[in-house]
């Protein structure tokens, strides 16, 4: 262990690499903050990012454009998150079961179609898939710190950060915004002032299966031009981490992404240093359970500050 | 004055319910009509008609002259009616001007318009002089803050007819007052209210006519300068007795008191102080009533009783044990037979077959039991013999209990309640409440019969008919406290009445706040 050199760890390079292993998991996050701030507790990213990353293979090989792959995951991951809706919304199942159903469902329908359209068991890589290319960032790219942290990404990385700029808009300077916030936290309120609930729900639902088809496509188009059985490797649920963790508040959420991004990273550069890959893996899977305890120790002691105030509200009764 | 909204001849029936039977009335443009009456007399139903949340199933509305179809609360809204419900319809997360504008946002493209919406609604509000703190987070807001956000709300969408429902049953003395004085200026700015209430003395004080209204019919309306609460109360609670008297009062009075409670005082889960250092005795053989409207702190001291509500302070023994600390089991281990006012929420499981709800309190006593499984032999005889003796109608003890009637299910709970023979006392709670007529008898026959027994009873009804006919002595809930309205005779119910409505003292024609 004395042998290794901090420095040689963090590298500017493992904070642009933090960047990219966020990315995935911070569009299934600004997806599911449109369901959760809706009302629906989506527990069905994971299953989305796995149908994103898919069909963006197959969009991909059909048009022989990463443009296409990424239309192909956006329509795939909507049309997912509309039989979502309409099971949970028209035939009341319960939303926990659902996304836990299209969890399993999904990678048996993704492991089946491999066969069946691409003639591949658990993998498919080829010359045929085409991905997206990384961007150089004229000007930034030349300026000696910044350039090396933001230049050269691939788009979905900026696409990515961008939208969460984006999504702060829309829930929060938006008429639809204020129309989808009220329906998941009062929806009796938003009836009683003409706002459709379903109606709210059913959009929040397709916004959240854009982010996930977003999500899928870099997957499986951009630092990586395959899909394998797998490949989303839990990352739907470190977006629900990230979710719960920012209340489904977009800047928030980011943080939890960013923590998730940075673990990952480190994780991929210690493994190179000859320290056991066992433990190294574990690295996004420990921050993951870090984030939450915090996060639950900062509920706790909120609700505990609420407690006391009743009770002294007792006591000044008595 | 021009006519701002009347309704003809409303009726509205429910299962087995005439919640509005012909009901008529017309209110003028800048009146305060306040519309009062027990609780289940109708005036809900009839607001919900009004804001279009429920159809008639006979007669019109009209609203400026003009008869209209209100489908939906969004007609009633175009129509310029507004409702300030009980339970605020408010996003807790939002600012109160975002609230307010909530559905009709001013907006420049696809963007809220902030600049403009803080403007609107601070104008809005200087308007009709109703102070709020726009920028105030909902969840940070005081309840009156949050009922004038309501009110600008309903007044922000163009409305001028405008529905109280209960406006201060949440709200201190202080911010009634505040409210008073709003609703006074917004009339005088030529909006029409509707004020519901049960509160006799604000009625008097707020309006200008009051409409009384008793089991679905309007009784009548006076200018409310020229009544008092003596001549409301009596038209609320009306003047004779249906159904007569079914109850004989024993000759012999002096018993064991049963039930000894002792400066008992219990929070409601608002932490509001509902039931106020009360102090009672309940003896063997007696039924003892106890009235009132609901929402004065009977359902709380009921509760507590049961131990499913932590007594403030005091103490409750039952032949001289303290049982305050006690689970809800060990007090019904003491004897407590408990028939809640709540039937498909606390007194059955209504997914439960007939047989395990009439086992619940029994199901871990022998001979129910071996200590290790059920004794279906047992349970399934003793079933079938209280089904048999409180005629519970089913085709067997495998229903479900939600798939009965109402007037079943109660057979059903008075079976495990009483049908043992174990309980010195009885509490029941609304025990007839949407009862057809042969269930009613029944149930009421039988607690006759445990007091009989020598049982202590204790009756709580919204019906005062109830009360009156079966009760050997009448207490008054009102306010959290406690009015002795004495041992039953001929007559009593005027007492009552009064003390529902007004509590000490009862009623004071002298008390009129306005003069014509």
């Amino acid at each position: 262990m004395g042998g290794i050199d901090l420095s040689r760890i963090f590298t500017l390079s493992l904070f642009a690499t933090t960047f990219r292993m966020a990315t995935p998991v911070l569009f299934a996050t600004l997806g599911g903050i449109f369901s959760s701030q809706a009302g629906i507790f989506n527990v069905g990213l994971e299953a989305l990012l796995n149908i994103g990353a898919f069909f963006a293979v197959v969009g991909s090989v059909n048009t022989g454009s990463p443009v296409g792959g990424l239309l192909y995951a956006v329509v795939a991951c909507v049309i997912a998150c509309l039989f979502f809706s309409v099971v949970h919304l028209e035939l009341k199942a319960n939303a926990i079961i659902v996304g836990l159903a299209m969890n399993i469902f999904a990678s048996g329908m993704t492991n089946y179609l491999l066969v069946t359209m691409l003639d591949s068991t658990g993998f498919y890589q080829s010359d045929l898939i085409i991905g997206f290319k990384t961007v150089e960032i004229p000007f930034i790219k030349d300026i000696p710190v910044l350039g090396d942290l933001l230049s050269g990404h691939f788009p979905l990385v900026y696409i990515a950060f961008f939208s969460v700029w984006l999504v702060y808009l829309i829930l929060y300077k938006t008429p639809f915004g204020f129309h989808l916030r009220s329906v998941g936290e009062n929806q009796d309120a938003a009836e009683s002032v003409g706002i459709n609930p379903k109606k709210m729900r059913y959009l929040s639902m397709i916004l959240c299966g854009v982010f996930c088809g977003f999500g899928g496509s870099f997957l499986s188009l951009s630092y990586l031009t395959l899909f394998s059985e797998g490949m989303t490797a839990g990352r739907g649920w470190l977006a629900l981490a990230a979710i719960n963790f920012g209340e489904a508040k977009p800047v928030r959420s980011l943080i939890a992404c960013l923590v998730f991004g940075f673990a990952d990273a480190l994780a991929l550069r210690l493994q190179q240093f000859g320290l056991p890959s066992q433990v190294v893996l574990m690295l996004p899977y420990v921050s993951t359970l870090v984030v939450l305890l915090g996060s639950a120790i900062a509920d706790e002691r909120k609700r505990k500050a609420l407690n006391a105030k009743h009770r002294s509200a007792e006591t000044a009764l008595t | 004055m021009a006519e701002a909204i009347s309704v003809n001849n409303i009726t509205k029936t429910f299962p087995g319910v005439l919640a509005n039977d012909r009901v008529s009335m017309e209110i003028e443009k800048g009146e305060i009509r306040a519309i009062v009456g027990e609780n289940g007399a109708g005036k809900t139903t009839l607001m919900k008609i009004l804001y279009g949340l429920y159809r008639p199933d006979s007669g019109d509305i009209r609203v400026k002259g003009e008869i209209v179809k209100l489908s939906s609360a969004r007609d009633a809204i175009s129509k310029g009616i507004g409702m300030v419900h009980q339970h605020f319809m408010l996003v807790p997360s939002f600012t109160l001007a975002q609230n307010i504008v909530l559905g009709v946002e001013p907006h420049k493209r696809v963007f809220i318009d902030e600049k403009a919406l803080i403007e609107k609604v601070q104008r809005i509000s200087d308007q009709y002089n109703l102070d709020v703190n726009v920028n105030k987070l909902t969840l940070n807001a005081s309840v009156g803050e949050q009922q004038r956000a309501e009110i600008l709300k309903a007044l922000y969408r163009g409305a001028d007819i405008l529905i109280l429902d209960e406006p201060t049953a949440v709200l201190t003395d202080i911010e009634t007052k505040e409210l008073f004085s709003m609703l006074r200026g917004l009339a005088k700015q030529g909006k029409t209210i509707l004020f519901i209430s049960h509160k006799l003395r604000e009625v008097l004080e707020i309006s200008d006519n009051t409409t009384v209204m008793r089991q679905g019919k309007v009784v009548g309306t006076v200018r409310t300068c020229e009544t008092d609460d003596c001549e409301l109360a009596e038209m609320m609670v009306g003047r004779e007795t249906i159904g007569g008297r079914i109850r004989e009062t024993p000759e012999n009075r002096e018993k064991d008191v049963v039930l000894n409670i002792e400066n008992l005082s219990v929070l409601n889960s608002r932490d509001l102080l509902a039931v106020k250092n009360i102090n009672l005795e309940l003896h063997s053989g007696e039924i003892l009533g106890i009235a009132g409207v609901d929402g004065n702190g009977q359902e709380e001291f009921v509760e507590a009783l049961m131990g499913l509500r932590p007594a403030l302070t005091g103490k409750i023994s039952i032949d001289g044990q303290e049982v305050q600390e006690f689970s809800t089991r060990g007090i019904r281990e003491s004897g407590v037979a408990y028939i809640p006012s709540d039937r498909y929420r606390s007194g059955v499981a209504v997914d439960a077959a007939i047989w395990e709800n009439l086992i619940t309190s029994e199901y871990y006593n022998k001979p129910y039991t071996n200590g290790m499984s059920l004794m279906m032999r047992e349970i399934n005889n003793l079933s079938d013999s209280l089904v048999k003796k409180f005629q519970v109608s089913t085709p067997g003890i495998n229903v479900k209990a939600g798939n009965l009637s109402g007037g079943n299910i109660q057979r059903v709970i008075a079976g495990r309640e009483l049908g043992l023979d174990k309980a010195k006392i009885v509490i029941a709670s609304q025990p007839t409440r949407g009862i057809d007529i042969s269930g009613t008898e029944a149930i009421r026959q039988m607690l006759v019969d445990y007091a009989d027994r020598g049982a202590g009873v204790l009756l709580l009804s919204a019906d005062l008919d109830e009360i009156i006919a079966l009760s050997d002595r009448i207490i008054v809930f009102y306010n959290g406290k406690i009015y002795n309205a004495g041992f039953w005779y001929e007559g009593i119910r005027q007492v009552v009445g009064q003390l529902m409505t007004g509590g000490e003292g009862g009623c004071n024609a002298e008390d009129n706040a306005q003069t014509c």
